[in-house]
């Protein structure tokens, strides 16, 4: 197998796979949405955020709605890729079963 | 949390990325009720036009003829308005009832997301629908609603997870064939709204609504 076949290390916990997925489908999504949809702790939810933020994966954006703050996410063209190679990835790993 | 099972893995993500961008809580029985609604409005509609024909020769009589017409299509207005509340509540209703089974919630954006995509098309569509009335052009209104609904739910189909694209291109097609055919306009009004709906809603009930409720005995 090349390079280009093998599993990121980046998605191997399912929360970020999770995330990974749900913004692959939704265009902007909110913190609040991921948190009901995925059923996680604050805590739990923001460092693999961070971690997917860091690896510029998906980028954040902060604002106003009235007077909360809303924070939200969107995957990059780069998270998309490596996303895609890791599914494709996966789909290799259990054909060669 | 690290997994090294692909299938599990495969597994998760499509059940993410249906849960997150699929309104999975509308009930194959919204869909039943919606169609007996209609049915039973139907035959109040056939009585209606009964009553009309026999009265023809006295409104005739009487000089008032366009007067009695005026006023029959009213009542049929009255009659499909009715119809119309009827089946969307019975349709909230049954699709509340499955979203609290499922412990899931109805107001979520992916919901406010589907009711616009319907309601757009299904507001202009209503509106145009009132200029026919308006202009009496009563003949037309029956094609019109199939249309306009199948155009409706063809725009809604991307958030729901059942296929509801193909009773949206039947109620087109039967919309398109009555316009042609307006002495059946009826007909296909009573099958379009009544029996594809009873017979998608039967379909859904059985292939979702059924599987999930033995899913959920079974893990508990």
């Amino acid at each position: 197998m090349g390079r280009i076949d093998q599993l990121n290390k980046a998605f191997e916990s399912r929360v970020r796979l999770g995330i990974m997925s749900i913004l692959m489908v939704n265009d902007w999504m909110d913190y609040k949405a991921f948190k009901e949809q995925l059923d996680l702790t604050d805590g739990n939810l923001a460092s693999h955020i961070s971690g997917l933020e860091k690896l510029e994966y998906i980028t954040v954006r902060k604002r106003f709605i009235g007077k909360k703050t809303n924070t939200s996410y969107k995957i990059t063209a780069l998270g998309k890729r490596e996303f895609q190679s890791h599914i494709n990835a996966l789909e290799k790993l259990l054909n060669s079963f | 949390m690290t997994d090294k099972n692909p299938i599990e893995d495969l597994r998760e993500i499509r059940k993410m990325m249906e849960s997150s961008s699929k309104f999975l809580s509308l009930s194959g029985l919204s869909g039943i009720f919606a169609g007996l609604t209609a049915l039973v409005g139907a035959y109040f509609a056939y009585q209606q036009i009964m009553t009309f024909e026999k009265k023809i020769p006295f409104y005739i009589a009487q000089g008032r003829f366009e007067e009695g017409v005026n006023e029959f299509y009213f009542q049929l207005l009255l009659l499909a308005i009715l119809i119309l509340v009827t089946a969307i509540s019975f349709g909230i209703l049954f699709t509340w009832l499955k979203a609290k089974r499922q412990n899931k919630k109805l107001w979520t954006p992916l919901s406010l997301r589907l009711i616009i995509s319907l309601m757009v098309p299904l507001g202009f569509g209503g509106l145009f629908i009132a200029g026919l009335f308006y202009n009496g052009f009563y003949i037309l209104i029956a094609p019109t609603t199939l249309i306009i609904y199948g155009l409706a739910l063809l725009n809604g189909s991307k958030y729901v997870h059942v296929d509801i694209k193909y009773l949206a291109l039947c109620q087109m097609a039967l919309g398109v064939a009555s316009v042609f055919f307006l002495d059946h306009a009826f007909l296909a009004w009573v099958i379009g709204f009544g029996v594809l709906h009873i017979l998608y809603g039967t379909i859904m009930y059985f292939k979702y609504d059924r599987k999930q409720k033995f899913w959920v005995e079974s893990t508990n």
